[in-house]
């Protein structure tokens, strides 16, 4: 549990989430990129909600797009309201809400807002998404394993700066489980180290895992507390899995 | 959702009863034909017995106050419907065939099923029966559908889209229709999402016309939700 102090006060005013609702009355000042940027970046747990409702990959694709850029739309007219509360609610009750409206009424279709899908939404729903849970299980799973996913690439991404890819890349299968007996030793020549190194370097590799998730959740909250409590929806939503 | 205004309700509450059970009865008429149908009558019996039945129920439906069925008027019916053939077997035994009611043989299959394609005869009359009620209901909600596009002006969309309800479209589906809607394919991709939403609520709607409480509709929609296939996921 974090500790709330003027630090942490300061640091969540400045996560994306942060932004956007702090400037969500004056839209030209920077919010609807920090939104964007969170749109960009949580487009899978859409594709996954969507896919779930039964629509086929490029349908999908289409309405998660369609949804996002209405989405960014509407906060740049200064007409969204982003209530109160983290992205991840946020997000999900924007999306029920733009999926239950009226079908009669016909999107505006003329004001584009810059944003690519990612390309491996449906390869990811594949692999990582094998059960048959309902829409919104579909959605919190896929959160989850969005954060998750950001924190892995960031954590290679600093190893690889350091010049640690091979130690990390041969250490990174037993950042969530510890390795069997003897693996450690069996590695250690390869990296030109030491079993007892590794053990270390991999709790420090752990630590940072740990710090990175803590670090890519703080852009969907606005408070200490906020983050808690997420951290420890992710944790239930990834063991129910 | 009011339930205190769903017709089912009203027959319950004895206000505008007979209007009311009547509208009921319209609407759930062939999931009846169907289960009389189903217990082996003869065809040309088939609609003499449901007038007489349905007659004799809007008489006598809301003395029944003590009936634990009362809650789900599809139940609530079927009881009475079963309650009323025992009857009308015993009356034609007694006249010894004589009377007006006649059995067809099992090997003959005439006549064929009133309202969906998929009911077979290979059904129990309580399969035949949930089934044509769950067309029946769906028939209701999609007519309710039509009247909403064509008020707001958007019966050919509609006509274009309803192919797309009861099952999942495939990109090439939606790439043509869009083509001739003129419209790009997000934008019908979201219609599409929105009418299957906007039906739900009209099957959920006209469910809450046949039970008393929000516990007793999701009772139904359970028991029903096989046979409303798709529709609702």
């Amino acid at each position: 549990m974090m500790i709330l102090s003027n630090r942490s006060h300061d640091r969540f005013a400045t996560t994306r989430w942060s932004v956007v609702m702090h400037l969500a009355a004056s839209p030209e000042a920077g919010a609807p990129d920090a939104l964007a940027e969170l749109a960009q970046r949580y487009w899978f747990p859409v594709y996954a909600y969507l896919r779930r409702c039964g629509h086929a990959p490029a349908v999908a694709q289409d309405i998660a797009g369609a949804f996002l850029q209405r989405l960014l739309r509407q906060f740049r007219g200064g007409s969204a309201s982003t209530g109160h509360g983290h992205y991840r609610r946020f997000l999900l009750g924007e999306l029920n809400t733009f999926l239950a409206g009226d079908w009669r009424e016909t999107l505006d279709e003329n004001t584009a807002v810059d944003l690519s899908p990612p390309t491996d939404l449906e390869e990811r729903y594949r692999r990582e998404l094998t059960d048959s849970a309902s829409p919104d299980a579909a959605y919190q799973r896929s959160f989850a394993l969005e954060v998750l996913a950001r924190a892995f690439k960031r954590l290679r991404s600093e190893a690889n700066k350091t010049g640690h890819l091979d130690m990390y890349e041969a250490l990174a299968p037993y950042l969530g489980n510890d390795p069997p007996p003897g693996v450690l030793d069996a590695l250690a020549p390869t990296l030109r180290s030491r079993p007892l190194a590794l053990l270390v370097a991999l709790k420090r590799l752990r630590q940072r895992f740990r710090e990175l998730v803590g670090e890519e959740l703080a852009d969907t909250v606005t408070s200490a507390e906020e983050l808690a409590a997420e951290q420890t929806a992710l944790h239930t939503v990834l063991r129910g899995a | 959702m009011h339930f205190e205004t769903t017709r089912w309700s009203m027959v319950l509450n004895a206000r505008d009863t007979r209007g009311a059970l009547e509208s009921l009865c319209r609407t759930y008429r062939p999931p009846v034909l169907d289960y009389i149908r189903h217990r082996g009558y003869a065809t040309d019996n088939v609609e003499d017995l449901a007038q007489a039945f349905f007659a004799k129920f809007i008489e006598q439906a809301w003395h029944a106050d003590a009936d634990p069925m009362r809650g789900r008027f599809r139940a609530f019916l079927l009881t009475a419907l079963k309650r009323f053939l025992i009857d009308a077997d015993e009356q034609a035994h007694t006249k010894k065939r004589g009377g007006g009611v006649h059995f067809r043989s099992f090997d003959q299959t005439t006549g064929s099923p009133s309202t969906l394609d998929n009911i077979s005869d290979d059904d129990t009359p309580e399969q035949a029966f949930e089934r044509s009620w769950a067309a029946a209901l769906l028939g209701n909600a999609m007519r309710r559908l039509h009247d909403e596009a064509e008020a707001a002006g958007k019966l050919t969309m509609f006509e274009q889209l309803r192919e797309f309800l009861g099952e999942r479209p495939d990109e090439a589906d939606y790439t043509r229709v869009a083509e001739t809607l003129h419209l790009r394919r997000n934008t019908l991709a979201v219609a599409v999402h929105r009418m299957r939403h906007r039906l739900r609520e009209l099957v959920r709607d006209e469910l809450a016309q046949t039970t008393a409480n929000r516990t007793e509709m999701e009772a139904e929609l359970r028991a029903l939700r096989h046979s409303l296939g798709r529709i609702l996921q």
